[in-house]
């Protein structure tokens, strides 16, 4: 960390239209990544329907997140200190952040006891707990980064961890977008929120013919190619009404790998380590 | 744009941008709503910043010393000119002070140093000069100091209402800021109304007076024990409001935040829900039946009278309406209604319920008739569930809300001063239909505004009894 971190803290949703995007590979990165950098980076897997940050950080935690929503647990149990992660990754951990990761629980009754409850008095409790987890990140444990995991689509937690970010990064997987739905979720939810002062982007993921691994599937030595005079960006930037901030090529070493992993720790020089830098280091996410 | 060195106090609080252009001010207040405590900072802070500056004040002398006893600055360069001064008459009064007031400013000019004029009060000059010769006085002062671009305050007592008088004297100004004491948590709160040519949204800020008489303002002020809409923390600071809802915010954070969540969910996010123990602003009617203890009337009659009631606020759209947006909760020979979101709802619900009432009572013998005395007020309450996990209600609001009805009598619909200060700047109705009716003292020595809603076919345009004998 190169002094130059004020008392500002940022909070990053990662959100979709529709499910298998990428978002958790690309939060979970790029988390790890800012951590890296030495920042104090807090990732919460907020895709309380189907979370998966887990497969990342191979841990069962002792608390979920869920708990802390539910009052049966503090801040302080529910994070996770995950820094040895990043760590690991590096010859001096001098000058690192901190990682911290925050889990939902995937068992259904408890998926059920969040999504399920009608009552809104309970529904309310809920989201005061969700609004005071962001207080007391950015008060209490001077969050640099807050980085969210949402669930796809239009659906009560999603959108309250929209509310409570202020930087939206909307992906869309190349090969499967809905550009209709996309933006239509766009015009409905994000023309709402953004009205107060929320910024949000495009992020493109999963872009088909750029990655050329030469040397068999070892994702060190893969590369990319740009193609030349591809419009995919201002095309899409056009139909949904927002700024491209980065489009993620497509690595089957990443994509069909058997165990998840951190590229950005374990392949520090892969293109989509890369990728994920320039998007940290751009003006629109730096704090 | 000035130097901070000429900020006026709580400017940071105050205005958006957080600097205000050299301008010549009008200060507006309620006598005892601490105007001169406020020059009294402006200067000080100016004598701190080695300003040159100027008051022009009624005060004695003893009254100038108390003012300042507690000052830590040198009060070496405060040239004090004095509005009263025996044997003058009124216009040639005026003259006296024009001159002695140019001297002053012709001095200070040639220091070089920023200036700051006080003139406390206005309403000091209007009762020895009158109307026509103040407004002259204060016409060629304002072009002076806007002249020598000297940060200047007036202040004047708040008229009653705006005549043509005190609208062209407000508009002599470059601004105009207004201070209250509000009831019944006796907060003092001050705002930029106006300010010419800068784009502006009012809104009032809190300050308290400290021991030594300084003002701290804004976040410094503690915001009586109130918590936040949105996050349920403690507020510490001046809680914070959104023009579309009546919810208090701990900070700009929470504000954007239920802003984006009303957005998509709808303004009901923070209010459809059954909060174990909240405080909110409440919107409070409260209505008893006239005479009901009487004990001439049988209890069968009481039962009928009260069912009758009842029957009649459940049936006005105004109570139909707000639908989950209310509190209520019987009190026996009445009810007290909390709405939780539009403060005219109560008066909208005295009128339906005043309509309804001479409607049942025109067919009815004398002894047969509903008569109810309203009292409307606004404030802050506790939320608590009770025993049986219904919502009750209890605090400041729903006291001053009882209090203000117990000053009426039959078909009096009387509001406190914060409602009705509420209800006049909305809409030109309302400013017809409610009346100041007097400063009545209520119990341990507090004294309320009251005021009273009446129009030919609603209310009672008659003074309740408790008033007339108290004056």
């Amino acid at each position: 960390m190169d002094g130059r971190l004020a008392d500002v803290t940022r909070c990053i949703a990662f959100h979709s239209y529709k499910g298998g995007t990428g978002k958790t590979t690309i939060a979970s990165n790029f988390a790890a990544l800012l951590a890296k950098k030495g920042y104090n980076v807090f990732l919460l897997d907020l895709d309380v329907y189907a979370p998966s940050i887990q497969a990342y950080f191979e841990m069962k935690p002792k608390f979920w997140i869920n708990d802390y929503l539910n009052n049966e647990a503090e801040v302080d149990d529910v994070l996770n200190d995950l820094t040895h992660h990043v760590s690991e990754s590096v010859s001096s951990p001098e000058g690192i952040g901190k990682l911290w990761v925050g889990f939902s629980n995937p068992k259904k009754e408890e998926i059920f006891k969040l999504e399920g409850s009608k009552q809104d008095s309970t529904r309310f409790q809920l989201l005061r707990r969700f609004i005071q987890l962001r207080e007391k990140l950015v008060s209490d444990y001077d969050a640099n980064y807050i980085i969210i995991d949402t669930s796809p689509g239009i659906r009560y937690w999603s959108i309250n961890s929209l509310a409570i970010a202020d930087t939206y990064l909307l992906a869309l997987k190349m090969g499967d977008l809905d550009v209709d739905g996309t933006r239509k979720m766009a015009d409905d939810i994000y023309s709402s929120l953004t009205k107060h002062g929320a910024k949000s982007y495009l992020l493109l993921n999963r872009i088909a013919g750029y990655c050329v691994p030469h040397a068999g599937s070892n994702a060190a030595d893969s590369h990319m190619v740009i193609p030349q005079g591809s419009d995919i960006a201002t095309t899409l930037s056009r139909d949904v009404g927002m700024e491209v901030i980065s489009s993620v090529p497509c690595y089957c070493d990443i994509q069909f790998s058997k165990k998840e992993f951190l590229t950005v720790l374990k392949y520090p020089d892969h293109p989509f380590a890369k990728q994920i830098e320039a998007l940290a280091e751009s003006s629109q996410i730096k704090v | 744009m000035i130097s901070d060195s000429l900020a006026i106090p709580g400017v940071a609080h105050l205005m958006a941008s957080r600097d205000i252009p050299r301008s010549v001010l009008l200060l507006l207040g309620a006598s005892g709503s601490s105007k001169t405590m406020y020059c009294r900072q402006f200067l000080l802070d100016g004598l701190q910043a080695g300003d040159s500056c100027l008051f022009v004040c009624s005060l004695d002398d003893r009254q100038l010393q108390d003012l300042f006893s507690k000052a830590s600055q040198s009060l070496d360069r405060l040239e004090v000119i004095r509005m009263c001064q025996e044997g003058s008459p009124g216009s040639d009064r005026l003259q006296l002070l024009s001159e002695q007031i140019e001297a002053a400013l012709s001095k200070a000019s040639g220091s070089g140093k920023p200036m700051r004029v006080v003139v406390d009060s206005l309403s000091s000059l209007l009762l020895s000069a009158g109307q026509e010769a103040t407004f002259a006085f204060v016409d060629s002062l304002v072009r002076t100091l806007r002249k020598i671009g000297a940060m200047s305050i007036f202040t004047m007592v708040s008229p009653r209402s705006n005549d043509y008088y005190t609208t062209n004297l407000e508009s002599l100004f470059d601004g105009i800021l207004e201070m209250k004491i509000e009831e019944p948590s006796m907060i003092r709160k001050i705002r930029l109304f106006s300010i010419k040519g800068i784009r502006h949204n009012p809104f009032w800020i809190s300050f308290a007076i400290a021991e030594n008489g300084n003002l701290i303002f804004g976040d410094q002020t503690p915001a009586a024990g109130m918590i936040c809409s949105l996050c349920g923390k403690l507020i510490s600071g001046t809680p914070i409001t959104s023009p579309e809802s009546n919810h208090v915010f701990d900070t700009q954070e929470c504000v954007d935040t239920y802003r984006k969540l009303a957005g998509v969910y709808g303004s009901g996010v923070l209010v459809s829900d059954g909060l174990n123990y909240e405080v909110v602003n409440v919107n409070l009617f409260f209505i008893d039946i006239v005479g009901l203890s009487d004990s001439s009337l049988s209890v069968k009659k009481q039962v009928e009278k009260i069912n009758t009631l009842t029957k009649s606020i459940a049936s006005c759209e105004a109570y139909k309406n707000s639908k989950k947006d209310k509190i209520v909760l019987p009190t026996g020979d009445g009810m007290a209604i909390g709405f939780l979101q539009n403060p005219e709802l109560p008066l909208q619900l005295s009128f339906q319920l005043h309509s309804k009432l001479r409607e049942y009572n025109r067919v009815r013998q004398k002894e047969d008739e509903v008569g109810v005395r309203i009292g409307l007020s606004s404030g802050p309450v506790f939320i608590v569930n009770d025993i049986n996990n219904n919502q009750n209600v209890w605090g400041p609001g729903i006291v001053l809300a009882r209090r203000v009805m117990d000053i009426g009598d039959d078909r009096h619909v009387l509001l406190s001063g914060n409602l009705a200060d509420q209800l006049i700047a909305l809409k030109d109705e309302y400013k017809e239909m409610i009346k100041f009716i007097g400063d009545y003292q209520i119990k341990h020595g507090q004294t309320i505004r009251v005021y009273s809603a009446y129009s030919l076919d609603f209310g009672n345009a008659e003074l309740p009894r408790k008033i007339s004998a108290s004056k």
